[in-house]
């Protein structure tokens, strides 16, 4: 339509008595049509071709075209455009024909009025006009939809990639792992051998010589643990796979180590864990680790004669353990404790040397006691010493899951817990099968057990990753099933039994993961009263 | 003179191989020493060893197979294993799959033969009953 509301069309009618009626009754209706007039259809292509027009009037038999090939042939040159068809007798068949090759409307000679002619002009226009949106909306869809298939297309292959990268990653920090460890198991070997005097008398000089060898090896051997932890945590490879923990046990595992070292520097290294702790739930080898970076790094910097504590003490309110390390060193003042556990930052000590290392020591620690759900802190005063101490909770679940919560990104997206139970099974069973469900699990994922043969998962995936998982969970099981030698793990059922949303407080995540937690015991009672 | 109590070590890191056998020497044990766990455990079904130190990670055939291996053989399935592996996660399922103890490397080399003579004493004392 032009901009004063006119219609402009284009009449291909060759008796001119007709075109004369069809101006005539144009002209007698409220709206504004403007008409050109073409005789043969050559002219209405040519005229289709230089203008624009609002609706085609035709009449179907012009001298150089029939029937609905006319129709046909105007449709072809202007697919947007209505096309009305002239036609002089009045026959369904007719009519179905016309319409069927493209016409909007069509006009029968003897009933043409006036106002039939224009109604049936401007609705054309306005169901043409409504045609073309919707035809212009699908092809925006569509245009939309390839977008979409192709950015999809783009996404799974980069997800492929990363997720080669993952597994690639994953395989070269356990091969370098492994070979960086086996020369430093030869080494401490051979030197505990000549040390052992098991080969030959060995003197004073160089038994003292063979026991810094074996130090400075232990320092290599925490250094390539450190690396591979930093590189782990960074990549988010690192996962903690928790469980009732003795912390005297953990303790005595490093003892001879720590020892010899405090020992060799002329420190008095005091262990005072008392029998009545209760264990803790947490990753045995990342406590490990953290009490030996914090014990290697109190012997490194204190000075000769003075004291390293190892100590630990249950707190019942918080439902935790405080694990310390005291030392007698030189302290550190304010802006030192600000930074210490930054990345390779060592202070400067001038008074002790050879104590280098990456500095990797307090970072690592400081991140490691956070997947074992506790902080590290340090209370220090310059000249008198420090204490670095870090909390880990028990096995009582709730502080478990409190802390856990606590410890998730803050920009976590949505909290699911799972429940997955086995039915008829041994002790060893729920053994294997927790020792297999540990291998899902994912830098911010918490695994518990609270009865046995029932397990709950709490992970922060987004919504629709949920069916992932489940399939992630059933390929994992399908591959540890085959080739395995002891039989089949035992079937396992899976249920999502809560979902947060983004409105929910922490404290009501606490509470759903209470109301779980019981519902998991009740369900475990449940289904292995049923099986007995 | 009285026959000395054979241990197998199958390790495929010949320093450590040589190491462990001058410990497991000096506490008075004979030694036989493997690369991987190939053959172990015929090898452990003709030749009766009193114990057996079964590295985890090897080429070839690894050690979680070889204890299988040596636990599914009705000949062999009473022989003690100690399974070593610097990879502390191989504990569990060492244990799970039949090993008696588990040695995390570094190794001490003083502890790992009193675990063998703890093992192969036991053993003794199982026999003697």
């Amino acid at each position: 339509m032009s901009d004063h509301g006119a219609i402009r069309i284009l009449l291909l009618e060759d008796d001119l008595d007709d075109y004369e009626l069809f101006v005539k009754h144009l002209r007698r209706t409220e709206q504004h049509f403007v008409v050109d007039h073409v005789p043969a259809m050559q002219d209405a292509l040519q005229a289709l071709q230089v203008k624009q027009y609002d609706a085609v009037l035709a009449d179907l038999n012009v001298p150089d075209s029939n029937g609905h090939d006319t129709i046909k042939r105007l449709k072809c040159e202007c697919n947007t455009i209505p096309i009305i068809a002239i036609t002089g007798v009045d026959d369904p068949d007719v009519a179905r024909n016309i319409l069927s090759v493209g016409a909007q409307d069509y006009i029968v000679k003897a009933e043409l009025s006036c106002r039939s002619v224009s109604r049936i002009i401007v609705h054309a226009v306005h169901r043409q006009r409504a045609v073309n949106e919707i035809a212009d909306l699908v092809g925006e869809l569509e245009k939309r939809e390839n977008l979409l298939q192709d950015q999809a297309l783009l996404l799974r292959r980069k997800n492929e990639k990363l997720n080669s990268l993952y597994r690639t990653a994953q395989e070269l920090v356990d091969n370098v792992s492994h070979d960086l460890r086996t020369p430093l198991t030869v080494i401490k070997d051979f030197v505990g051998i000549l040390s052992e005097e098991i080969l030959g008398p060995v003197n004073e000089k160089q038994k003292s010589l063979l026991d810094r060898i074996n130090i400075r090896t232990d320092d290599l051997a925490i250094m390539v643990d450190d690396l591979l932890d930093v590189s782990k945590l960074g990549a988010g490879l690192l996962g903690a796979w928790r469980r009732a923990t003795s912390v005297a046990e953990v303790v005595d595992g490093i003892l001879p180590m720590l020892e010899q070292r405090s020992s060799t520097r002329k420190i008095d290294f005091r262990i005072d864990i008392p029998s009545s702790l209760p264990k803790a739930f947490c990753d045995a080898e990342k406590l490990s680790r953290v009490i030996t970076n914090l014990c290697v790094n109190a012997i490194k910097f204190t000075p000769e004669g003075g004291d390293v504590c190892l100590w630990a003490t249950h707190d019942p309110v918080e439902h935790g353990i405080t694990v310390g390390i005291t030392d007698t060193g030189d302290g550190m003042d304010v802006a030192s404790l600000n930074r210490i556990f930054e990345r390779f930052q060592q202070l400067e000590r001038s008074s002790i040397d050879s104590t280098k290392g990456f500095g990797l020591g307090l970072n690592i620690a400081q991140q490691l006691s956070r997947l074992n759900l506790g902080e590290l802190a340090v209370e220090s005063e310059v000249g008198k010493g420090s204490t670095f101490s870090f909390s880990v909770p028990c096995q009582e679940y709730h502080e478990v899951f409190r802390r856990w919560l606590h410890y998730l990104p803050k920009t976590f997206e949505c909290v699911h817990f799972i429940r997955i139970e086995i039915a008829e099974c041994t002790a060893k069973e729920i053994e294997e099968f927790d020792f297999f469900l540990s291998c899902m699990l994912r830098r911010d994922d918490l695994l518990l057990q609270p009865v046995p043969g029932a397990w709950l998962f709490a992970l922060d995936i987004p919504k629709s990753e949920f069916q992932r998982w489940e399939e992630r969970l059933s390929k994992k099981f399908t591959e540890a099933n085959r080739n395995r030698p002891l039989g089949p793990l035992p079937d396992y059922f899976v249920s999502a039994v809560f979902r947060s949303d983004d409105t929910q407080s922490h404290e009501e995540i606490i509470e759903a993961f209470d109301f779980a937690l019981q519902r998991c015991a009740r369900s475990r009672t449940e289904l292995v009263g049923a099986v007995e | 003179m009285k026959k000395k109590a054979m241990v197998l070590v199958v390790e495929d890191e010949a320093d450590i191989r040589e190491g462990v056998t001058v410990w497991l020497e000096m506490s008075g044990f004979d030694v036989c020493c493997r690369n991987d766990g190939r053959d172990c455990a015929k090898f452990a079904a003709t030749r009766r060893p009193s114990a057996i130190l079964l590295d985890v990670r090897m080429p070839n055939m690894g050690g979680m197979e070889a204890l299988n291996e040596i636990r599914r053989q009705p000949s062999t399935s009473d022989i003690p294993v100690i399974m070593l592996s610097a990879d502390l996660r191989d504990e569990q399922r060492a244990l799970d799959a039949g090993a008696s103890y588990f040695v995390p490397k570094p190794y001490n080399g003083k502890q790992l033969a009193s675990i063998v003579k703890l093992v192969t004493n036991r053993e003794m004392a199982e026999c003697s009953c």
